[in-house]
């Protein structure tokens, strides 16, 4: 997630009286874009994916294909569908033209690899019209200079302009006035109110919960002592209102994740090992980038008979060591890597941020300091020569078994921070 | 369809005109081809920095970059990039129907 407040902020209007929070999200985002690129896939079925479908294309989904369905499935489902492996580093350039199109119409602007949230409250093009025209603006703007198709909503909050921009797809805009969230919100089924996943449901489905109206009903005690703070936030929601809008101060990340897809699926330790050791260390990379140390490590895996399981532990002290983090994930690993059958996923998640500046290294043992400078120098030499420049621990064991490129190991499928 | 990686070196003619950079015809394996569309142009900067529109300012002078081109011609789509730091035209893949 990336947060960057617009210079020109000061010309918002504070006198001006509701917040209005914009949502871009770019329609079948991975597929469009290779539409985009090459002609003769417009108008034809498209999945982007390795193993699963990451992202496919609204002819796709006519046949029944969806983002997260596995690939033998889509092929059953759709056997003309055109399926490509994507293009991880594409994607963020053309997500990138996109987001640059936004800035011109934010105050502030968080933006996710396919979606961003922005603050547009009291903006002049505001002033000069209607939140609908400056959506289709912005969209018109985006499809000019990206040429990619993209939904926006706006709406009071962070959750009603997601909403929005869900209902609007594909390629429409919609604005959910102050007065309307009520009407909008109550006949829709409860799944539908973000936040609720398949497990919440199920647990609302037992209690006879199905539409938001139902979910309303629900004091904020009950739906706390059933579903803890997600179901303190569910109360909050289901009336229309959400977290803070987006803040031009960046918060810490809720989590930091890596997972791939292994080329073909293994029993091989050294290559498991290998390449968990490989998604701690992108992932601990970003976590010194940004300023912190993590606290918990999940380690998520799954089977070649499509079951997962996961595990997660506190470390002893947050850190932002690679060896630290493994350590703890090879842990994990003996604790779930129990069946005889082959892997073939793997993630790690790291969470319980804290600011690394303000945790003390004043007593810090003098080889934690010596590894800390390592990894700073590792850093270095990767942001300026590429990642693979250097291949640490046992990463080594991927070596030979994978290619490399400058942005390190060529994976299967990418691993993209979630 | 068959999207074939080739990473060749390639000679390309291009017109350069406000700010931007559009191949007009290259010569790859002794053939010359005429652009009859660009689908799409990007540019890359890396996996670290923030990609951005092309023909825009640029504050990172002296950064190392790379333009991607989708190029229709002859029914074929071709993908070339441009790379700053060597000087050198690629073609990248070719998709054939």
């Amino acid at each position: 997630m990336r947060q960057i407040r617009n210079p020109n902020s000061e010309i918002r209007n504070m006198s001006d009286s509701a917040i209005l929070i914009i949502h871009v999200d770019v329609d079948a985002f991975f597929a469009s874009v290779e539409q985009l690129l090459i002609p003769a896939l417009r108008g034809r079925p498209v999945a982007v994916g390795s193993g699963c479908i990451a992202s496919c294309s609204y002819e796709a989904r006519r046949f029944g294909l969806r983002a997260g369905m596995s690939l033998a499935r889509a092929r059953r489902l759709c056997p003309q569908a055109v399926i490509l492996p994507g293009h991880c580093q594409r994607y963020r350039c053309f997500a990138e033209q996109i987001w640059t199109v936004c800035r011109r119409y934010c105050l502030s602007l968080e933006t996710y690899l396919d979606e961003a949230y922005g603050e547009v409250t009291g903006t002049p093009l505001l002033r000069a019209g209607d939140p609908l025209s400056l959506g289709r603006q912005l969209q018109a703007e985006i499809m000019a200079e990206a040429h990619l198709p993209v939904s926006i909503g706006l709406g009071a909050n962070r959750m009603l302009a997601k909403m929005a921009s869900h209902a609007a797809k594909p390629g429409g805009v919609m604005w959910i006035r102050p007065e309307q969230a009520d009407e909008f919100l109550t006949p829709l089924p409860v799944e539908e109110l973000l936040g609720v996943g398949g497990v919440t449901a199920q647990v609302l489905a037992d209690m006879n919960v199905k539409t938001v109206a139902d979910l309303r009903q629900l004091s904020r005690e009950v739906l706390a002592s059933m579903l803890g703070r997600r179901g303190e936030l569910l109360y909050e929601r289901c009336r229309g209102r959400d977290l803070p809008t987006p803040s031009p101060a960046p918060r810490p990340p809720g989590t930091i994740s890596r997972e791939t897809t292994f080329h073909q699926p293994t029993c091989r330790m050294d290559e498991i090992r290998g390449m968990l050791f490989y998604l701690m260390e992108r992932a601990m990379q970003t976590v010194r980038r940004a300023g912190l140390l993590a606290g918990t490590v999940e380690l998520n895996i799954r089977y070649d008979d499509w079951k997962d399981f996961a595990a997660s532990r506190t470390l002893d002290a947050p850190s932002d060591n690679d060896e630290e983090a493994f350590a703890v994930a090879t842990e994990l690993l003996g604790r779930l890597h129990r069946r005889r059958v082959a892997l073939r996923h793997v993630g790690i998640v790291l969470s319980g941020f804290h600011p690394a500046a303000a945790c003390g290294r004043l007593f810090e043992p003098p080889a934690r300091t010596a590894r800390r400078r390592l990894h700073g120098t590792v850093d270095a030499i990767r942001d300026r020569f590429g990642h693979a420049a250097v291949v640490t621990g046992e990463s080594i064991e991927l070596l030979g078994h994978l290619e490399q490129n400058d942005y390190g190991f060529v994976l299967r499928t990418p691993s993209l921070t979630k | 369809m068959n999207i074939e990686k080739i990473h060749e070196p390639l000679a390309v003619l291009a017109s350069f005109s406000g700010g931007a950079a559009q191949p007009v015809r290259f010569r790859w394996q002794g053939r010359t081809y005429k652009v009859e569309a660009v689908n799409a142009r990007w540019i890359d900067r890396g996996p670290q920095a923030q990609c951005t529109g092309l023909g825009g300012p640029d504050d990172r002078q002296g950064e190392v970059y790379e333009l991607y081109y989708s190029l229709q011609s002859g029914g074929q789509t071709y993908i070339v990039h441009f790379s700053s730091k060597e000087l050198q035209w690629w073609l990248d893949e070719v998709v054939v129907e």
